[in-house]
């Protein structure tokens, strides 16, 4: 890229430079220059370091809008219009959560991230004995297609993005989606909206599994395929590695386990017989944007976008842009924020929105400063609003597409992470691929590994945490009120659940799941996609407890691995 | 000298998130105690008959659902049931400064709110132990 004259004048100069200005460092001060995936970083970098990785501008780094889209997937990126705000949030029941959508899209949030309580991730109805204990608290309630309709009374879906977070029984959800946007004559072409339905990294670490790992990969394949055929704007599969940083993984194995994770939804519907460039558009990726490890986070994400498109275009034979384009959201991890001296948050909230946005996110979404303390309330919610927008509307930051792109530091660092993210790709495909790597637990074992590295990092302070391992004050000042839940609300749930069995057509809603029953006992391929019957269930008012159960009859449930 | 401390960490309820649990697991077997795990999406009762099988002198329960009033009191109330009452149920999680007096009134020996570390953890084992 740089021709020899230049670069041979460079060399000596460097030369000159380090013995004019050394940086004497004893063997153990090196790892203090080291990021948390362990990649060294150097005093400076200059040309000769993009020289040393063979750096070659078109094929590393290119033009937005092109491949490999490193700088961008749109020629103008923000010029025109910023990331979506993508806020995550639900509490309590459908009523309660549509006042607080309304209030969040009235305040600027312009994409929905919706949290489901865990009877409802898991598949249970409020009435399950199981559920006992856990209505309503880690996000919304629900139980059937009616809470779909009254979350989203008097919101347009026309248009409008709305991501669930939603993997073992995000079919279930899926269907909802579509029902209710059906209701409000929206066409199917103009929905737009994602659910993450990343059930391998379930299996890894949220443990929101409920089938077996090929059952569940079996779904994942029967939504991409309806999304595909039905649904041009949705993206039904998010590969969430957020979820894998937050369980202890470092960046670099973050990278490496979304992107195994992908590739595997990739090769199954493939083997169905679905072309990489109808699927591959389906694709989205909700991934970390930690300040704790800024330039990193952000090669990390470059790297990935190239991995990327790389492997899509000359393994699988895609050829569309949308393709080939790695599509962004990223959301902070809530570990990454402290509950002592809460009000520094925004600061760390704030930088991480900057990964984000350096990064060349579609999508951002930030925790919010009382992460720490419970689910958020509504002020800090829009505290992490206010901050994006900030961002957005006051920095001119959006003036230029990919500041950072060029910077031989970001290129460098840049390769160093493409490298290590191929090298450990090629180890799982060579152990058989990451079905085998996770039944086998050894996915699991790596990611404590680096939990438990970070732990004893945190706890001997090298990983400094200001305000709770650094700068901690004796006595805590500040104490945030989350959302408060209310202690009525398992009864209340369960109220509704039995006006609803009461008041829908029984017989009908038998039938539908016995489709639900007969496509699943089939064996996994388009002719007996679960979608459709999910879809009629639904519609029908099955709950999803009613239609979980179903797939557990037939499907059974997953065992883990012993890991410990 | 005493016998190694014996320590069941346990996961209830839905509640998939094990990183603490794990982290504290690899902490304590570093400080040379016994350790089990449950693994996730266990009811008290399984993670009560494991104690008492295993004859463990603490169960460790991590939770991060905010389900813990419910499954603390099970657990105790099993532990009574099965004469069980010297196994001492300590609690780690996602729990609010308001809530470590109630689940100490269940009979909770202590509770390790978000922010503990692993070595306050271990020295309260070992000092509970004599």
């Amino acid at each position: 890229m740089f021709d020899q004259e230049f670069l041979a004048l460079l060399e000596k100069a460097r030369q000159e430079w380090e013995e004019a200005n050394p940086e004497p460092l004893k063997p153990q001060e090196q790892a203090l220059f080291t990021d948390l995936s362990g990649v060294p970083i150097q005093r400076l970098y200059t040309p000769l370091d993009l020289k040393a990785r063979g750096f070659d501008y078109f094929e590393d780094l290119g033009f937005p809008g092109q491949y490999p889209y490193v700088r961008g997937n749109d020629p103008s990126m923000y010029r025109h219009q910023p990331w979506l705000i993508r806020q995550y949030g639900g509490i309590a029941s459908a009523k309660e959560s549509n006042k607080l959508l309304r209030d969040l899209i009235a305040n600027g949030q312009t994409a929905i991230g919706l949290a489901y309580d865990l009877p409802t991730q898991l598949g249970y109805d409020p009435d399950h004995p199981r559920a006992t204990g856990e209505v309503g608290l880690s996000g919304l309630t629900v139980k059937s297609l009616r809470d779909w309709e009254l979350l989203f009374e008097g919101i347009d879906l026309n248009g409008l993005f709305v991501n669930s977070v939603a993997n073992a029984q995000a079919a279930v959800i899926l269907a909802m989606h579509v029902a209710v946007a059906d209701k409000q004559g929206v066409d199917r072409s103009a929905i737009r909206g994602s659910v993450q339905n990343d059930i391998l990294k379930e299996y890894i670490c949220r443990g929101n599994f409920i089938f077996p790992v090929d059952k569940g990969i079996r779904l994942v394949t029967d939504t991409i395929e309806y999304c595909a055929r039905n649904m041009p704007m949705y993206w039904p599969v998010s590969p969430c590695g957020i979820h894998l940083e937050e369980a202890g993984a470092n960046g670099l194995h973050e990278a490496v386990f979304t992107l195994a994770n992908a590739f595997t939804y990739v090769e199954a519907a493939t083997q169905r017989g679905l072309h990489a460039d109808e699927i591959a558009p389906k694709f989205s990726f909700v991934t970390a944007n930690n300040h704790s490890d800024f330039f990193s986070e952000i090669a990390k994400l470059r790297a990935m976008r190239k991995i990327w498109a790389r492997t899509l275009k000359h393994k699988y034979g895609a050829t569309l842009p949308a393709s080939l384009q790695f599509r962004i959201v990223t959301q902070q991890g809530g570990s990454t924020l402290t509950r002592s001296q809460p009000l520094n948050n925004a600061a760390r909230c704030t930088l991480a929105a900057l990964v984000g946005v350096l990064a060349g996110a579609q999508h951002i979404g930030l925790r919010t400063i009382d992460e720490g303390f419970g689910i958020a309330s509504r002020e800090t919610q829009v505290l992490s609003i206010r901050i994006l927008q900030i961002l957005a509307e006051e920095t001119n930051m959006r003036h230029t597409v990919d500041p950072l792109g060029g910077s031989y530091f970001m290129e460098s660092l840049t390769r160093d992470y493409e490298e290590r993210i191929e090298t450990e790709l090629e180890q799982i495909a060579a152990r058989g691929g990451m079905t085998v790597c996770i039944q086998s637990g050894n996915v699991q074992r790596q990611i404590m590994q680096d939990a438990y590295r970070l732990q004893r990092r945190i706890e001997s302070g090298s990983y400094v945490r200001v305000g709770e391992n650094r700068y901690a004050e004796a006595e805590e000042s500040t104490v945030l009120r989350p959302h408060q839940h209310n202690p009525e609300m398992e009864a209340l749930q369960i109220a509704e659940l039995n006006d609803l069995r009461r008041s829908r057509d029984q017989g009908a809603v038998r039938a539908a799941l016995e489709q639900v029953r007969t496509a699943a006992a089939h064996d996994d391929s388009s002719e007996h996609n679960l979608m459709g019957p999910i879809l009629e269930a639904v519609r029908q008012y099955a709950t999803v407890g009613e239609i979980c159960q179903v797939l557990r009859d037939v499907f059974g449930e997953y065992q883990e691995p012993k890991v410990l | 000298m005493r016998k190694p401390i014996r320590v069941l960490i346990a996961k209830a309820g839905l509640d998939g998130h094990d990183r603490g649990a794990i982290v504290v697991a690899n902490a304590l077997k570093n400080a040379g105690m016994e350790i089990l795990y449950t693994g996730r999406h266990r009811s008290p009762q399984e993670i009560v008959r494991t104690a008492t099988e295993e004859d463990v002198d603490f169960i460790g329960l991590s939770i991060h659902s905010g389900a813990h009033f419910p499954i603390c009191q099970e657990i105790m109330k099993l532990l009574r049931e099965q004469q069980a009452e010297e196994i001492r149920l300590v609690v780690g999680g996602f729990i609010s400064e308001d809530d470590v007096e109630p689940l100490m009134a269940l009979g909770v020996a202590r509770v390790f709110p978000v922010g503990s570390s692993t070595g306050q953890i271990a020295t309260y084992l070992v000092e509970a132990v004599k």
